[in-house]
């Protein structure tokens, strides 16, 4: 069942949808949340938060503006963003595999996951973007990070971390418009 | 960077991607919003960049959920939802239309309000959000059709998830979309489906309805 015709189900109170729901997105939810706030505790607070918002707002999803997994991921992230203000102190790198398959060299990414996955081709353009800007674009928009704290954790300035990620964001953006054309 | 841009726009810009990722500093994110309402160059580079951003948050790392996830998860969902009273619906006995049409949230038809704009309203129509006569932000609403609106909340003194809710003349309610309040502050864009006249008022809400913030939009 796709996942529009899960929410459709979830808005009209159907259980069985709910259920569906859960068990299809909380590896992504959690996992997202976990790599943001670092601790699985406050993860999971994030992550049962996101997944009641989406459940009671399945409603007014609006299928035009993309799809279930871009809406449910954004909704996790924010809210993983706005609890890790409230707790992050020292900003540190990512642990997890796919931080260092995101962030190394070479096309690794590309080669561990199927063409067909949706993500395939952004996972692609990011894998050649040069490795400086790949490590900014992946701390801000996938771990959340600002670019204060990316600076620190790369040990560069301010500057030189806001126009990686400005630079970086563009060519991305560039290569999915190209590419999708 | 492109160098026929003007001055304000390259400072823009500069922010435009920390601002579609959503860690750009309460201060900087209305300077942002300022500009982008009133420049369409500006506000499509935006558009492509949140666009990005979406995709980009596709890539996260999947983990393990603690055990008990779930069960703690349907617990509190089902406490919630206990008193809702909603009515019980087979997925199996929907159309394909229903399901559309659900899926699609806010399938917005007969709407009357199709007046062309008068030609003074070309400038975005701005007003305060105010909480108890207080101004606690701004909301803006573009011209074109359909509209855009922008909110910025910078004195809510509040954290989280907060919702936006516009009311249509003729008391249609259209549930718009969420956005991240940091400390009181947060902004957020969004496109509506229908003319800037449609409007009456629009709420900020959190996540159990209590409203943040409100603005009436009667000209
Ligand atoms: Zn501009």
């Amino acid at each position: 069942m796709s996942d529009e015709a899960l929410l459709a189900g979830v808005a009209l109170g159907d259980d069985d949808a709910v259920l569906k729901f859960v068990r299809r997105y909380q590896r992504r939810l959690f996992g997202l949340a976990l790599g943001i706030v670092g601790d699985a505790g406050c993860a999971e607070d994030v992550a049962q938060e996101a997944f009641l918002r989406i459940l009671r707002h399945a409603s007014v999803y609006d299928v035009r503006r993309g799809p279930v997994s871009s809406w449910a991921l954004t909704i996790t992230r924010n809210l993983a963003i706005d609890a890790l203000r409230l707790r992050r102190s020292v900003p540190t790198a990512p642990g997890d595999v796919v931080f260092a398959n995101l962030t190394s060299r070479g096309t690794g990414p590309a080669d561990i996951i199927e063409s067909a996955d949706p993500a395939a081709p952004v996972w692609s353009a990011l894998a050649r973007l040069p490795l400086d800007q790949r490590r900014c674009v992946v701390l801000a928009a996938i771990y959340g990070h600002t670019a204060v704290e990316i600076s620190i954790m790369e040990s560069i300035p301010l500057g030189t971390a806001k126009s990686r990620l400005r630079l970086g964001m563009a060519r991305l953006r560039d290569t999915l418009v190209r590419e999708s054309s | 960077m492109n160098a026929s841009l003007g001055r304000e726009c390259a400072g823009v810009r500069d922010d435009l991607s920390e601002f579609a990722l959503g860690i750009l500093a309460g201060r900087d994110r209305s300077r942002v919003l300022d500009h982008v309402a009133t420049c369409p160059s500006c506000r499509g580079e935006l558009e492509s960049l949140a666009a990005l951003a979406d995709s980009l948050v596709e890539l996260a790392p999947s983990a393990e959920a603690p055990v008990g996830f779930e069960s703690r998860l349907l617990e509190r969902y089902h406490s919630q939802h206990r008193h809702r009273q909603r009515p019980k619906v087979r997925l199996l006995a929907l159309t394909g239309a229903a399901l559309l049409l659900v899926a699609s949230g806010f399938a917005l038809g007969g709407l009357s309000s199709r007046r062309p704009d008068s030609p003074s309203s070309a400038a975005p129509l701005s007003a305060n959000l105010t909480s108890q006569g207080r101004n606690v932000g701004q909301f803006w609403v573009s011209s074109e059709t359909p509209a855009w609106i922008y909110m910025s909340l910078d004195d809510a003194n509040w954290s989280g998830t907060a919702w936006c809710r516009v009311t249509l003349r003729g008391g249609r309610i259209l549930d718009v979309g969420a956005f991240s309040v940091n400390h009181g502050y947060g902004a957020w864009a969004a496109r509506l489906d229908v003319a800037r006249t449609a409007l009456a008022s629009a709420q900020v809400t959190d996540g159990s309805g209590r409203v943040l913030a409100s603005v009436s939009l009667s000209t």
